[in-house]
């Protein structure tokens, strides 16, 4: 992979990590519990959001913790996680991404922010 | 710790347990590195452990034990099983991939929904995959004027309606296990 591919990613990392962040309901983006879930880059890493590309395809996991009780519905809030990020890659990159794989590794109350 | 450095380290930890345990066999004079050594540089390698004075053989003895030892408690540790806290329920999967909760995370809206309930002092869960749906076990305190037949009825309903709400699957058992006493343990959550 390419230089300049690895830097395009980490950019489209960085902004659908901002985007899902302002997703009410997300507390913080996670990262993860066994596997490194995070984008690396030229001396950078954005954990929480692992951009791959399998061939000509572009794949996405995010990991996030979830506020409670502001995420009443944990399936609603990972549907309107994957829109916000489908959304972001398409405005940034004019890329469709195939695959959005959400994980919610946990729940905190306001007081209890990571 | 990510899935390829987990790698290395398995692969360096069964790198040192094979090697250490070559030279503790040819130091001990139990094995000739002929019997070993798939080479020839590898049997000279070896042949040196032999030439040794007792003295330094016995601590060459007692460095090999020590690096099996170290060896074993690095290849346990790193193939131990993941925690049941840090699994991961599938809650949906289509052609956009896949939506996931970690058990952790629905162990702790147990607690917290439990801690909602008057009388409740401290709650603990376990949440378990089953076929026909989540099975959970909640281990809760009570106060002493608490009246627990009706508390415990409130909670199976509250955290049944709970998960359900969240995590969108069907909660099949929910069985309380109420005490006065405080609760023990590590995954214990103090709710008032």
């Amino acid at each position: 992979m390419s230089t300049a591919t690895l830097a395009d990613d980490l950019a489209l990392a960085r902004a659908v990590a901002a985007a899902v962040s302002a997703v009410p309901g997300v507390a913080a983006l996670s990262r993860g519990h066994s596997t490194g879930a995070a984008t690396y880059g030229p001396g950078d890493t954005i954990h929480g959001v692992m951009v791959r590309r399998q061939g000509a395809t572009l794949q996405c996991g995010i990991y996030l913790i979830a506020r409670y009780p502001d995420a009443s519905d944990l399936l609603a809030l990972a549907v309107r996680v994957r829109q916000v990020a489908c959304q972001t890659i398409d405005t940034c990159a004019n890329e469709r991404l195939q695959r959005v794989d959400v994980a919610i590794d946990g729940l905190v109350t306001g007081e209890e922010m990571p | 710790m990510n899935v390829l450095n987990r790698m290395l380290v398995i692969l360096g930890a069964l790198i040192v347990l094979i090697a250490t345990t070559a030279v503790l066999l040819v130091t001990a004079d139990l094995v000739h590195p002929q019997a070993l050594a798939p080479g020839t540089w590898l049997m000279g390698l070896l042949a040196l452990f032999q030439r040794f004075d007792p003295a330094t053989r016995s601590w060459v003895l007692v460095g090999c034990a020590l690096l099996l030892v170290l060896g074993m408690v690095l290849l346990a540790w790193e193939l131990r099983p993941t925690p049941q806290s840090r699994r991961h329920l599938l809650v949906r999967q289509d052609p956009l991939g896949k939506v996931t909760v970690a058990v952790g995370g629905v162990e702790e809206l147990v607690c917290r929904e439990a801690g909602r309930v008057a009388g409740v002092m401290e709650a603990a869960s376990r949440v378990r995959q089953a076929r026909d749906g989540l099975h959970i076990v909640g281990r809760v305190s009570v106060a002493p004027d608490t009246d627990v037949p009706i508390v415990t009825h409130e909670l199976q309903g509250r955290i049944k309606g709970a998960v359900e709400r969240y995590v969108g699957r069907p909660v099949t058992a929910v069985h309380l296990i109420t005490q006065l006493a405080p609760l023990s343990g590590q995954r214990t959550r103090r709710v008032r």
